[in-house]
């Protein structure tokens, strides 16, 4: 059964998300992009990644932790995504698997 | 620094958004199955399950909401989640700032679609295209988005379906297949030491809100501590 009420909640969850979405983006619109401004968007990306991913590997512990690390790691070396997922998953099953 | 050159929305740009895509699939399919599950089991019907991932198309936020999702619905009951999947998502009004400077050129039938389906990871896609091959060109981030979207939003319907399909997805550390891919982003778009100072305020923000403050505001803390110190601190 789909419920109305249900559906209702899902579109204003839907409209709450693409207003984070546009808004920050529309607001630009009256700013200037003096250095400052710039100075800070452009270290909007390592900032995102660093606030989701550090918390997140705390939370799953010292698989987490090692799993991120590699990944870097290889990252660094090889500079192919892909060897980084299997680096870092790689350690993750290994760290668990010992634990 | 930003660029002030305008980005390009080419075809050829959508492809290689889609083929960047490729290596977060078999995670977010993963992710996007146990949405579905726990959808279920917390009584939604399969139509709202695929609807909620097609529109809503934010993972983190959508298992906040079904934490909190409480039927029958009183104002209260509904408020309380909607406001949930707002501060969830809130990291993205910072996010969409920094598309500015690439977009404000595009009509707004084309900036405001792109910025509709950004997520965290066609979002870092497109800066990590910029860093690697030096192309400013949206169509990337609509490639990566067109393909995370699809896959999202079809892996609810088996995950709704069968249950839990992978009974141990730690045990494959496929819990872990996003944070591990978003990590290592941080090389690609690393530009030095000096730059990378408001990543470390984000990092010691973002971990203090998380050990001290119950919920899900440590991103956006962090994300924000990251761009104040980003304006502060001197190139």
């Amino acid at each position: 059964m789909t419920d109305a009420l249900d559906v209702t909640v899902i579109v204003l969850m839907a409209l709450a998300t693409v207003l984070c979405r546009t808004f920050g983006y529309f607001a630009m619109s009256y700013v200037d992009l003096t250095p400052r401004i710039r100075r800070g968007l452009e270290a909007l990306p390592g900032a995102v990644v660093v606030s989701i991913v550090l918390p997140g590997a705390i939370t799953a512990g010292v698989a987490g932790v090692l799993g991120i690390l590699a990944a870097v790691l290889a990252m660094w070396w090889t500079r192919r995504d892909i060897l980084a997922l299997v680096a870092g998953c790689g350690t993750v099953i290994l760290v668990r698997a010992i634990a | 620094m930003i660029n002030a050159t305008p980005a390009r929305l080419t075809g050829a740009g959508v492809r290689l958004g889609v083929t960047m895509a490729l290596p977060l699939l078999p995670g977010v399919l993963v992710f996007g199955m146990s949405f579905g599950t726990v959808a279920q089991q917390t009584g939604l019907s399969l139509v709202e399950a695929v609807l909620m991932s097609a529109l809503v198309f934010a993972g983190a936020s959508q298992l906040a909401a079904l934490s909190a999702w409480q039927t029958p619905w009183t104002p209260l009951g509904a408020a309380t989640v909607v406001l949930l999947v707002f501060v969830v998502n809130s990291r993205l009004i910072l996010m969409g700032a920094a598309l500015h400077p690439w977009m404000s050129h595009l009509p707004w039938h084309k900036s405001y679609p792109l910025l509709a389906v950004t997520t965290d990871s066609s979002w870092v896609t497109l800066f990590r295209a910029e860093a690697e091959h030096g192309r400013r060109d949206v169509g990337i981030l609509a490639g990566t988005a067109l393909c995370l979207w699809t896959v999202w939003t079809l892996s609810a319907i088996p995950g709704w379906w069968f249950g839990a399909i992978v009974t141990d997805p730690k045990r494959f550390a496929l819990d872990l297949v996003v944070l591990v891919f978003f990590a290592a982003m941080l090389v690609p778009i690393w530009k030095g030491a000096r730059k990378a100072r408001p990543w470390a305020v984000a990092g010691v923000v973002a971990l203090a809100v998380h050990l001290l403050v119950p919920g899900p505001f440590h991103v956006l803390a962090g994300t924000l501590a990251g761009a104040l110190a980003g304006a502060l601190f001197d190139d």
